[in-house]
């Protein structure tokens, strides 16, 4: 129950990443109903849009609620609270025009039956105002609280970077799969191959986002710890998140593991297993608590104004630290390590086959056949992914301090995510035997290979650069 | 029929776990074994587990396509 909002500033801090992070989500899969003119697909992403609408308005009561409830609070500054309101005021005016015009053309559809490219220009106009309004609100939003942002670089052992990136990384995830989940209900109900398809592709992409979530969180934490004015911080809150945010990043990967397998049986099939839509559904379900528990853990590390329990006290009273002084352990740490090599080694070896083919260094098999190795490649994602994060844990100080560090975790999703397209691309897949792949496969072949050679040098090179 | 059969997967997985439990019994101090051969045991054991898992995912998943090919 604790979940509940019982504070104007915690329900606004919830409701407000909707009509941001969810927004950019939705609007990103009703320009995919558009270029596949799937007509189910957009009449979600419409009542999906009109919902967020809705949403702009518990966003500017809360926000205003906020407003008076910190007012005495030393912590906020109040022109900073005016700015970040004044925007606020334009960007929820504009989510407004875009929800009411997408309302409106699913009003309009019950009668005439189709959909209005007058309305669609609509909600395409003012959605991507909103998103470039909301986009410069929550960054100001941000900034009201988390003053460590502001802190001096140069007194810093860890980059604030890492905070700053994880707090607008970890709403995707969140905001994603919460949304995800209302698509991919509305396709099994609509029994809409098409949007089911989108679904386990956003499953698939939030899997992948949960490492570089987790990554950035656990360099977030000696951001914070290099800092000891902050008497507001506990260890043990920050312990108690990252003990949920380890069990949402394995939830997170087991979805999207599962969803990718669909997606690349589909592509033989050309139907979906019910047994294994069921399980996504499950999983994701699963997921989604794990992932409301850990967002709640994190809001409390660094929010005091939204603290009604007290924060727990006892640092070793979760499995995090147990797992980080067992694995620096040579004896626990090296039997992992020696996966995360076959993980590479799998994962190299199938984009390298599969990309040859794509550059048409292979030509004598269709890509069909190519296509075949992949699973290959993800399960050595997902080995890299559980032994990666181990590792990580065996001295995350050193390893986010680390100059290659970055580089490796950058490239990390954009490698894994091009891959998806592999398993997406109609006219690639098609490719015959003696044929080219299309021009746009080999450029995103071009960036899968650099992205992985990327990843693999930089963690090679972690020790000695 | 399967590369390999469920019974010598049964015993190829049961001979990794022995593997891996002769290494723990080492390092929890229920018999003596050198902290190479705690490691060796435990990397191959693991290894096994791992990479096995992963081929029979991977024969299961072309399977599946394959069968439905041919139906």
């Amino acid at each position: 129950m604790h979940l509940i909002p019982q504070t104007w500033a915690h329900l606004h801090m919830l409701v407000s990443v909707f009509p941001s992070v969810g927004l950019l989500i939705v609007m990103g899969v009703y320009v995919s109903a558009l270029s596949t003119n799937n007509e189910g697909m957009k009449r979600v992403c419409l009542a999906l849009i009109g919902a967020l609408g809705v949403l702009a308005i518990p966003t500017y009561i809360s926000g205003i609620g906020s407003q008076g409830q910190v007012a005495n609070n030393p912590r906020f500054s109040p022109a900073a609270i005016a700015t970040h309101l004044n925007i606020s005021y334009a960007a929820l005016a504009a989510l407004a025009v875009a929800g009411a015009a997408a309302l409106y053309e699913l009003w309009q559809y019950r009668s005439t039956g189709y959909l209005t490219k007058l309305g669609r220009n609509i909600v395409l106009g003012a959605g991507g105002v909103t998103l470039v309004l909301m986009a410069i609100v929550g960054e100001l939003g941000w900034e009201l609280d988390h003053q460590e942002l502001f802190l001096d670089p140069a007194k810093q052992m860890t980059s604030q970077y890492w905070s700053h990136v994880h707090m607008i990384l970890n709403h995707f995830p969140t905001v994603g799969i919460t949304l995800t989940l209302v698509l991919f209900v509305s396709a099994l109900v609509m029994k809409n191959d098409g949007m089911k398809r989108v679904s386990l592709t956003l499953f698939a992409i939030f899997g992948i986002l949960g490492a570089p979530t987790y990554v950035t969180g656990a360099a977030a934490m000696w951001a914070l710890k290099d800092f000891t004015q902050y008497g507001t911080i506990s260890q043990a809150a920050i312990n108690a998140h990252r003990d949920m945010a380890l069990l949402s990043l394995f939830g997170l990967g087991f979805t999207g593991v599962v969803a990718y397998f669909e997606l690349w049986r589909y592509r033989y099939l050309k139907r979906f297993s019910d047994t294994m839509l069921y399980l996504v559904l499950t999983s994701a379900v699963v997921t989604f608590a794990f992932m409301a528990e850990t967002g709640h853990r994190g809001g409390q590390i660094n929010h005091p104004e939204i603290r009604i329990d007290p924060l727990p006290v006892d640092a070793n009273a979760f499995w995090s630290p147990h797992i980080e002084s067992l694995i620096n352990n040579v004896i626990w740490f090296v039997p992992w390590q020696t996966v995360h090599f076959f993980g590479y080694s799998l994962v190299f070896g199938t984009v390298l086959a599969v990309v040859l083919r794509i550059f048409g260094f292979w030509k004598s098999v269709p890509f069909s056949a190519v296509h075949r190795l992949l699973p290959l490649g993800v399960m050595g994602v997902t080995m890299n992914i559980f032994t990666g994060m181990l590792m990580l844990m065996a001295d995350t100080f050193r390893y986010v301090n680390e100059v290659t560090f970055v580089p490796k975790m950058f490239m990390l999703p954009i490698g894994a995510i091009a891959v998806l397209y592999f398993s997406l691309s109609d006219s690639l897949f098609q490719t015959k035997a003696g044929e080219d792949a299309p021009a746009t496969a080999k450029w995103v072949a071009a960036l899968v290979l650099i992205a992985w050679t990327t990843v693999i040098m930089g963690g090679r090179l972690l020790p000695y650069v | 029929m399967p590369v390999m059969s469920g019974r010598t997967t049964a015993i190829v997985m049961a001979l990794a776990l022995v593997l891996i439990a002769i290494s723990y019994a080492g390092i929890f101090g229920y018999m003596t074994l050198s902290t190479q051969l705690q490691l060796l045991f435990q990397v191959i054991g693991i290894a096994i587990i791992v990479l096995g898992a992963c081929c029979k995912c991977f024969e299961a998943l072309n399977k599946s396509v394959d069968q439905a090919d041919q139906s």
